[in-house]
Protein backbone atom coordinates (compact mmCIF):
# COMPACT_ATOMS: atom_id res chain seq x y z
CA UNK A 1 0.00 0.00 0.00
CA UNK A 2 1.17 3.20 -1.20
CA UNK A 3 0.38 6.30 0.98
CA UNK A 4 -1.62 7.70 -1.92
CA UNK A 5 -4.09 4.26 -0.71
CA UNK A 6 -3.78 5.26 2.77
CA UNK A 7 -4.38 8.51 2.77
CA UNK A 8 -7.74 7.57 0.71
CA UNK A 9 -8.63 4.74 3.89
CA UNK A 10 -7.82 6.87 6.43
CA UNK A 11 -10.86 8.70 7.05
CA UNK A 12 -12.80 5.19 6.90
CA UNK A 13 -10.68 3.92 9.81
CA UNK A 14 -10.91 7.17 11.57
CA UNK A 15 -15.20 6.57 11.76
CA UNK A 16 -13.99 3.06 12.07
CA UNK A 17 -16.10 1.49 9.47
CA UNK A 18 -13.35 0.30 7.57
CA UNK A 19 -13.37 -3.56 6.97
CA UNK A 20 -11.17 -6.22 8.23
CA UNK A 21 -8.79 -6.45 5.41
CA UNK A 22 -7.94 -3.14 4.49
CA UNK A 23 -8.20 -2.26 8.67
CA UNK A 24 -5.13 -4.91 8.72
CA UNK A 25 -3.42 -3.21 5.64
CA UNK A 26 -3.64 -0.35 6.62
CA UNK A 27 -2.38 -0.72 9.95
CA UNK A 28 0.68 -2.20 8.12
CA UNK A 29 1.01 0.90 6.65
CA UNK A 30 0.46 3.40 9.72
CA UNK A 31 3.27 1.10 11.43
CA UNK A 32 6.29 2.28 8.87
CA UNK A 33 4.91 5.98 7.72
CA UNK A 34 5.10 8.62 10.38
CA UNK A 35 3.57 11.22 7.64
CA UNK A 36 0.44 9.19 7.02
CA UNK A 37 0.19 8.39 11.45
CA UNK A 38 0.28 12.26 11.37
CA UNK A 39 -2.35 12.24 8.96
CA UNK A 40 -4.59 9.80 11.05
CA UNK A 41 -4.46 11.70 13.80
CA UNK A 42 -5.47 14.76 12.39
CA UNK A 43 -8.61 12.08 11.00
CA UNK A 44 -9.61 11.22 14.35
CA UNK A 45 -9.97 15.03 15.56
CA UNK A 46 -12.10 15.57 12.52
CA UNK A 47 -14.32 12.92 12.92
CA UNK A 48 -14.57 14.01 16.75
CA UNK A 49 -15.17 17.07 15.82
CA UNK A 50 -17.65 16.87 13.04
CA UNK A 51 -19.64 14.43 15.15
CA UNK A 52 -20.08 17.29 17.78
CA UNK A 53 -21.12 19.82 14.69
CA UNK A 54 -23.75 16.86 13.68
CA UNK A 55 -24.79 16.45 16.82
CA UNK A 56 -25.49 20.26 16.93
CA UNK A 57 -27.68 20.20 14.49
CA UNK A 58 -31.72 20.87 15.28
CA UNK A 59 -34.69 18.12 15.15
CA UNK A 60 -37.59 17.99 13.54
CA UNK A 61 -40.68 19.50 15.27
CA UNK A 62 -43.32 17.64 17.28
CA UNK A 63 -46.10 18.22 14.68
CA UNK A 64 -43.62 16.43 11.90
CA UNK A 65 -44.90 13.28 13.59
CA UNK A 66 -48.97 14.08 13.49
CA UNK A 67 -48.99 15.54 9.85
CA UNK A 68 -46.81 12.51 9.13
CA UNK A 69 -49.07 9.90 10.95
CA UNK A 70 -51.94 11.66 9.33
CA UNK A 71 -50.66 11.27 5.66
CA UNK A 72 -49.99 7.43 6.08
CA UNK A 73 -53.15 6.82 7.55
CA UNK A 74 -55.64 8.64 4.92
CA UNK A 75 -58.27 10.54 4.51
CA UNK A 76 -61.01 8.29 6.19
CA UNK A 77 -64.29 8.06 3.95
CA UNK A 78 -65.46 5.75 6.74
CA UNK A 79 -65.99 3.08 9.51
CA UNK A 80 -67.81 0.30 10.81
CA UNK A 81 -66.39 -0.52 14.69
CA UNK A 82 -68.39 -3.30 16.67
CA UNK A 83 -67.44 -4.65 20.24
CA UNK A 84 -66.82 -2.37 22.95
CA UNK A 85 -63.17 -0.85 24.16
CA UNK A 86 -62.29 -3.95 25.61
CA UNK A 87 -62.61 -5.82 22.66
CA UNK A 88 -63.47 -4.62 19.51
CA UNK A 89 -63.41 -4.74 15.53
CA UNK A 90 -62.84 -1.72 13.62
CA UNK A 91 -63.12 -1.80 9.84
CA UNK A 92 -62.46 0.91 7.60
CA UNK A 93 -62.51 2.96 4.62
CA UNK A 94 -59.92 5.37 3.57
CA UNK A 95 -58.37 7.53 0.65
CA UNK A 96 -54.20 6.82 0.87
CA UNK A 97 -51.67 8.00 -1.98
CA UNK A 98 -54.53 7.36 -4.73
CA UNK A 99 -55.86 4.37 -3.29
CA UNK A 100 -58.39 3.36 -1.64
CA UNK A 101 -57.83 0.58 1.25
CA UNK A 102 -60.18 -1.48 2.99
CA UNK A 103 -58.58 -2.02 6.82
CA UNK A 104 -59.67 -4.11 9.46
CA UNK A 105 -58.30 -3.87 12.96
CA UNK A 106 -59.05 -5.56 16.29
CA UNK A 107 -59.04 -3.27 18.97
CA UNK A 108 -57.93 -4.77 22.64
CA UNK A 109 -57.87 -2.27 25.42
CA UNK A 110 -57.81 0.43 23.27
CA UNK A 111 -54.82 -0.85 21.35
CA UNK A 112 -55.52 -1.22 17.80
CA UNK A 113 -53.47 -4.34 16.47
CA UNK A 114 -54.02 -4.46 12.33
CA UNK A 115 -55.94 -7.47 10.75
CA UNK A 116 -56.27 -7.06 7.16
CA UNK A 117 -56.00 -4.43 4.61
CA UNK A 118 -57.44 -4.81 1.17
CA UNK A 119 -55.78 -2.20 -1.12
CA UNK A 120 -58.52 -1.30 -4.18
CA UNK A 121 -59.42 1.67 -6.70
CA UNK A 122 -56.14 2.39 -7.89
CA UNK A 123 -56.17 6.39 -9.37
CA UNK B 1 -36.16 -4.17 22.26
CA UNK B 2 -37.55 -4.86 18.89
CA UNK B 3 -34.44 -4.69 16.45
CA UNK B 4 -35.31 -2.16 13.25
CA UNK B 5 -35.79 -5.52 11.31
CA UNK B 6 -38.38 -6.54 13.36
CA UNK B 7 -39.93 -2.75 13.68
CA UNK B 8 -39.88 -2.89 10.15
CA UNK B 9 -41.81 -6.23 9.05
CA UNK B 10 -44.69 -4.79 11.63
CA UNK B 11 -44.92 -1.65 10.22
CA UNK B 12 -45.20 -3.77 6.50
CA UNK B 13 -48.34 -5.09 8.22
CA UNK B 14 -49.55 -1.21 9.03
CA UNK B 15 -49.05 -1.61 12.93
CA UNK B 16 -49.39 1.78 14.05
CA UNK B 17 -47.49 1.78 17.44
CA UNK B 18 -44.09 0.21 15.08
CA UNK B 19 -44.40 3.10 13.30
CA UNK B 20 -44.00 5.48 15.98
CA UNK B 21 -41.00 3.25 17.69
CA UNK B 22 -39.32 3.40 13.65
CA UNK B 23 -40.35 6.61 13.35
CA UNK B 24 -38.60 7.85 16.92
CA UNK B 25 -35.80 6.36 15.78
CA UNK B 26 -35.02 7.76 12.63
CA UNK B 27 -37.44 10.60 12.03
CA UNK B 28 -33.93 12.92 13.49
CA UNK B 29 -31.19 11.08 11.86
CA UNK B 30 -33.72 11.51 8.37
CA UNK B 31 -33.27 15.14 9.54
CA UNK B 32 -29.92 15.71 9.57
CA UNK B 33 -29.28 14.12 6.38
CA UNK B 34 -31.83 15.99 4.88
CA UNK B 35 -30.61 18.94 6.22
CA UNK B 36 -27.08 18.07 5.28
CA UNK B 37 -28.46 18.58 1.62
CA UNK B 38 -30.86 20.98 1.95
CA UNK B 39 -30.32 22.85 3.99
CA UNK B 40 -33.37 23.97 4.96
CA UNK B 41 -35.03 23.36 7.64
CA UNK B 42 -38.80 23.38 6.19
CA UNK B 43 -37.68 21.26 3.55
CA UNK B 44 -35.90 18.93 5.91
CA UNK B 45 -38.83 18.68 8.23
CA UNK B 46 -40.85 17.74 4.20
CA UNK B 47 -38.35 15.40 3.88
CA UNK B 48 -38.35 13.27 7.31
CA UNK B 49 -42.47 13.19 6.17
CA UNK B 50 -41.85 12.06 2.66
CA UNK B 51 -39.61 8.99 3.97
CA UNK B 52 -41.67 7.83 7.07
CA UNK B 53 -44.96 7.79 4.95
CA UNK B 54 -42.62 5.87 2.24
CA UNK B 55 -41.64 3.85 4.36
CA UNK B 56 -44.68 3.05 6.38
CA UNK B 57 -46.17 2.57 2.22
CA UNK B 58 -43.12 0.37 1.23
CA UNK B 59 -41.88 -1.53 4.33
CA UNK B 60 -43.23 -4.66 2.82
CA UNK B 61 -40.98 -4.30 -0.63
CA UNK B 62 -37.65 -4.24 1.92
CA UNK B 63 -35.71 -7.38 0.95
CA UNK B 64 -33.31 -7.47 4.01
CA UNK B 65 -30.22 -7.34 1.78
CA UNK B 66 -29.06 -4.08 3.62
CA UNK B 67 -29.22 -2.74 6.99
CA UNK B 68 -32.30 -0.91 7.53
CA UNK B 69 -30.60 2.27 7.82
CA UNK B 70 -29.37 1.90 4.67
CA UNK B 71 -32.29 1.46 3.12
CA UNK B 72 -33.97 4.40 5.03
CA UNK B 73 -31.39 6.77 4.07
CA UNK B 74 -31.65 5.54 0.63
CA UNK B 75 -35.68 6.30 0.39
CA UNK B 76 -34.86 9.84 2.16
CA UNK B 77 -31.82 10.69 -0.27
CA UNK B 78 -34.61 9.56 -3.16
CA UNK B 79 -37.12 12.14 -1.43
CA UNK B 80 -35.10 14.83 -0.38
CA UNK B 81 -33.97 15.34 -4.39
CA UNK B 82 -37.67 14.82 -5.17
CA UNK B 83 -38.30 17.86 -3.31
CA UNK B 84 -35.00 19.42 -4.61
CA UNK B 85 -36.60 19.15 -7.72
CA UNK B 86 -39.78 20.21 -7.23
CA UNK B 87 -38.08 23.46 -5.55
CA UNK B 88 -35.89 24.02 -8.83
CA UNK B 89 -39.18 24.13 -10.54
CA UNK B 90 -40.40 27.13 -7.96
CA UNK B 91 -39.26 29.57 -6.04
CA UNK B 92 -35.67 28.54 -4.37
CA UNK B 93 -35.92 28.26 -0.89
CA UNK B 94 -32.33 30.33 0.95
CA UNK B 95 -29.94 28.58 2.80
CA UNK B 96 -30.18 28.64 6.34
CA UNK B 97 -26.42 27.79 8.61
CA UNK B 98 -26.06 24.50 8.95
CA UNK B 99 -25.33 23.61 12.39
CA UNK B 100 -26.47 25.35 15.22
CA UNK B 101 -23.80 27.59 17.22
CA UNK B 102 -22.47 25.73 20.45
CA UNK B 103 -23.42 26.94 23.30
CA UNK B 104 -21.03 25.43 25.75
CA UNK B 105 -17.79 27.16 24.61
CA UNK B 106 -15.27 26.41 22.34
CA UNK B 107 -17.06 28.91 20.37
CA UNK B 108 -14.32 29.73 17.62
CA UNK B 109 -13.20 26.50 17.03
CA UNK B 110 -16.76 25.05 16.74
CA UNK B 111 -17.71 28.28 14.09
CA UNK B 112 -14.66 27.10 11.90
CA UNK B 113 -15.69 23.57 11.87
CA UNK B 114 -19.73 24.72 10.53
CA UNK B 115 -17.71 27.43 8.33
CA UNK B 116 -15.82 24.10 6.93
CA UNK B 117 -18.72 21.74 6.29
CA UNK B 118 -20.65 24.79 4.96
CA UNK B 119 -17.94 24.65 2.11
CA UNK B 120 -18.00 21.73 1.13
CA UNK B 121 -20.13 20.33 -1.77
CA UNK B 122 -23.94 19.01 -0.91
CA UNK B 123 -22.08 15.53 -2.35
CA UNK B 124 -19.26 15.59 -0.25
CA UNK B 125 -21.15 16.63 2.79
CA UNK B 126 -23.49 14.18 2.37
CA UNK B 127 -20.86 11.60 2.69
CA UNK B 128 -18.96 13.00 5.59
CA UNK B 129 -22.57 13.09 7.58
CA UNK B 130 -23.24 9.56 6.46
CA UNK B 131 -19.78 8.38 7.04
CA UNK B 132 -18.65 10.29 10.41
CA UNK B 133 -22.16 10.82 12.01
CA UNK B 134 -24.22 7.82 10.97
CA UNK B 135 -20.89 5.44 10.98
CA UNK B 136 -21.95 3.63 7.33
CA UNK B 137 -18.96 2.04 5.54
CA UNK B 138 -18.14 3.34 2.09
CA UNK B 139 -19.97 0.41 0.40
CA UNK B 140 -23.24 1.27 2.44
CA UNK B 141 -22.78 5.14 1.29
CA UNK B 142 -21.89 3.63 -2.28
CA UNK B 143 -25.42 1.99 -2.15
CA UNK B 144 -27.39 4.78 -1.23
CA UNK B 145 -26.21 7.28 -3.25
CA UNK B 146 -26.52 4.65 -6.38
CA UNK B 147 -22.67 5.63 -7.18
CA UNK B 148 -19.44 3.19 -7.59
CA UNK B 149 -17.51 2.86 -4.08
CA UNK B 150 -14.48 4.43 -5.61
CA UNK B 151 -16.67 7.60 -6.32
CA UNK B 152 -17.35 7.89 -2.65
CA UNK B 153 -13.87 7.13 -1.40
CA UNK B 154 -12.92 9.89 -3.88
CA UNK B 155 -15.82 12.27 -2.45
CA UNK B 156 -14.29 11.78 1.27
CA UNK B 157 -11.34 12.29 0.26
CA UNK B 158 -11.23 15.74 -1.04
CA UNK B 159 -13.69 16.49 1.70
CA UNK B 160 -11.61 15.24 4.19
CA UNK B 161 -8.71 17.72 1.86
CA UNK B 162 -10.73 20.44 2.30
CA UNK B 163 -12.00 20.40 6.11
CA UNK B 164 -7.93 20.68 7.06
CA UNK B 165 -7.52 23.02 4.92
CA UNK B 166 -10.12 25.14 6.77
CA UNK B 167 -9.52 23.78 10.04
CA UNK B 168 -5.27 22.86 10.04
Amino acid sequence: MNCRQARELIPWQAAGSLPGEERTALAAHLAGCPACRTEFAQAVRLVRELRGAFARLPEPKDEVWIRTLARARGIPLGSLDVGSFLLGLSIGLSVRGGKVPLTGELKIFGHRVPLFEIEGGAR
Amino acid sequence: MADDRELLARVAAHDEAAFRRLYERYATRVFCYALTILRNRHLAEEVVQDTMVAVWEGAATFKGSSRVSTWIFGVARNQAHALLRREARGARTANEPLVLPDPAGQVERAERVRSALERLSPQQREVVFLAFYEGLSYQEIARILGVPEGTVKSRMYHAKRALAEVLA
